[in-house]
């Protein structure tokens, strides 16, 4: 394999690949990223098993081939090479990979490129299409909110829902869940799926800001996700997710509207001595003002208020400061609603639009 | 000679001590044996009895003590929602209250159709 490639184009596509190798494997090959020609593209793999990303970098192909290279050496010198023409020659026949770019040559070792696993080619299944900025708004807006605890596998990821014309996301931790739901045009069947937590944050990270298609097809037990050149193919999550529909209130006796912005910095701020508390700060909610305190025995005490626009009883509640600002941080209104239904029930944050939700449960406190 | 013959009659002694000894374990080991399929037959009854006598008083509660039941192991700090039902709780649990509001509404629903 000869081939040249513009180092910048290089480094954006290896960057774009490299969150795919795996970090921790008994299996060296899959920490190398894949080099192959193919027409006058290059193209790169790299994968962990359970999430493939797939990209091509423009080059001229002076003479076809592949190769596995290491991704933690191979990606760093091409980041720290000039921005010229990387040039770059593969050995077949003893796996090694001569780059030179200017007066910089390095000699790298790799690995034979048919032992590299192939991506699960995914013919079949449902497919639709969405914005790029629309699916990484409804990601961003739900990703907060997916447990971390490993022994529950189905709580690790988000749940895909397409149903009822709309297409919908959830994540939960059982002591948060947070739902976003957006209207998907022509989109007639009913089907879920939970995406693993590694995949969404990556995806939150490669989808651009813009109206550009993102095209998602969706099998029993795989989902690809293609846009801008870039193909990324993930298992799903198998098991039950838990009835989301159930813990999201469908009534509230008191309603609070406030500004967005000015909401989260109080908190913010609050929040700063809550860190003693285990973060737990106190809200009480007012006719037209909500007052904020936190309490730091060998600190001191925050205190904060807040405008807003009460409907219902005047009540006390404490939450958990990082659920809040993870739930308040989501809201892309300017104004958000707070829903409660009582000092011990979980208390609902709305955006304005009424598209987001985030469902919070308060602390007990003393 | 004679040494051997003493020490086969210690020996002989000592036997029959251990088989008196062995006797009276057995005899003791039946007299418990008898006692516990005793207690158990008197328990099945008493099990028996109590069941019935609680089906007479409550039949119409099995929902409100279940409810009851679940809200009391909830505040004892444990999780009764079905993703970690038994496991104990550090917190509320929006699932577990989930479940207790929706089991408290179907209580009252049943009881005002009654």
């Amino acid at each position: 394999m000869k081939i040249e490639v513009n180092q910048k184009e290089f480094h954006q596509c290896i960057n774009t690949v490299r969150k795919g190798v795996s970090t921790k494997t008994t299996l060296p090959i899959l920490s190398g990223i894949l080099l192959k020609t193919e027409g006058d593209q290059l193209k790169l793999i790299g994968t962990d098993l359970e999430i493939g990303i797939e990209s091509f970098v423009d080059a001229n192909i002076i003479e076809s081939g592949e190769i596995v290279l290491p991704a933690n050496y191979f990606g760093n010198i091409i980041k720290e090479l000039p921005n010229d023409m990387v040039r770059m020659e593969v050995n077949q026949s003893n796996n090694t990979a001569f780059i030179k770019c200017g007066h910089s040559k390095f000699n790298i070792n790799g690995f034979a490129a048919d032992e590299f696993p192939t991506l699960p080619e995914i013919e079949s299944g449902y497919s639709f299409s969405i914005a790029q900025s629309k699916f990484k708004d409804i990601i961003n807006q739900v990703e907060f909110a997916i447990s971390q605890d490993e022994s529950k596998p189905f709580l690790n990821g988000g749940l895909l829902l397409l149903e009822e014309g709309e297409i919908k996301l959830v994540a939960t931790d059982t002591y948060r869940l947070s739902y976003c739901h957006s209207p998907l045009e022509d989109q007639e069947v009913k089907l879920e799926s939970i995406i693993p937590a590694k995949t969404i944050k990556e995806l939150s990270r490669l989808l651009d800001h813009s109206e550009e298609e993102l095209e998602i097809i969706i099998t029993d037990n795989q989902i690809l996700f293609s846009f801008s050149g870039i193909i990324m193919i993930s298992r799903l999550i198998e098991g039950q997710f838990p009835n989301y529909k159930y813990v999201i209130p469908n009534k509230s006796s008191i309603q609070a509207k406030a500004d967005k912005e000015n909401l989260l910095r109080a908190i913010k701020r609050a929040a700063l001595l809550a860190r003693q508390d285990a973060n737990i700060i106190k809200l009480n909610f007012a006719q037209d003002e909500l007052v904020i305190t936190a309490n730091a025995p060998e600190v001191g005490q925050a205190f904060e208020r807040v405008g807003i626009s009460l409907s219902g009883d005047e009540t006390e509640i404490a939450f958990n400061a990082n659920y809040l600002i993870d739930a308040l941080k989501a809201v892309d209104n300017e104004e958000v609603t707070l829903e409660l239904s009582g000092p011990l029930a979980p208390g609902v944050v709305k955006s304005q639009s009424g598209d987001y939700i985030c469902v919070i449960m308060p602390v007990r406190s003393a | 000679m004679e040494e051997i013959i003493s020490l086969l009659a210690h020996f002989q002694e000592e036997l029959q001590v251990l088989t008196n000894d062995f006797q009276k374990m057995k005899n003791t080991i039946y007299n418990i044996y008898k006692e516990n399929e005793k207690l158990k037959e008197e328990n099945q009854n008493l099990k028996k009895l109590l069941f019935t006598k609680e089906e007479e008083e409550e039949p119409d509660q099995e929902g409100g003590m279940g409810y009851d039941n679940l809200t009391r192991l909830y505040r004892e700090g444990f999780h009764v929602c079905h993703l970690n039902f038994g496991e104990g709780r550090e917190s509320d649990c929006l699932f577990c209250m989930g479940l207790l509001d929706n089991n408290l509404d179907e209580v009252e629903e049943e009881s005002s159709d009654k």
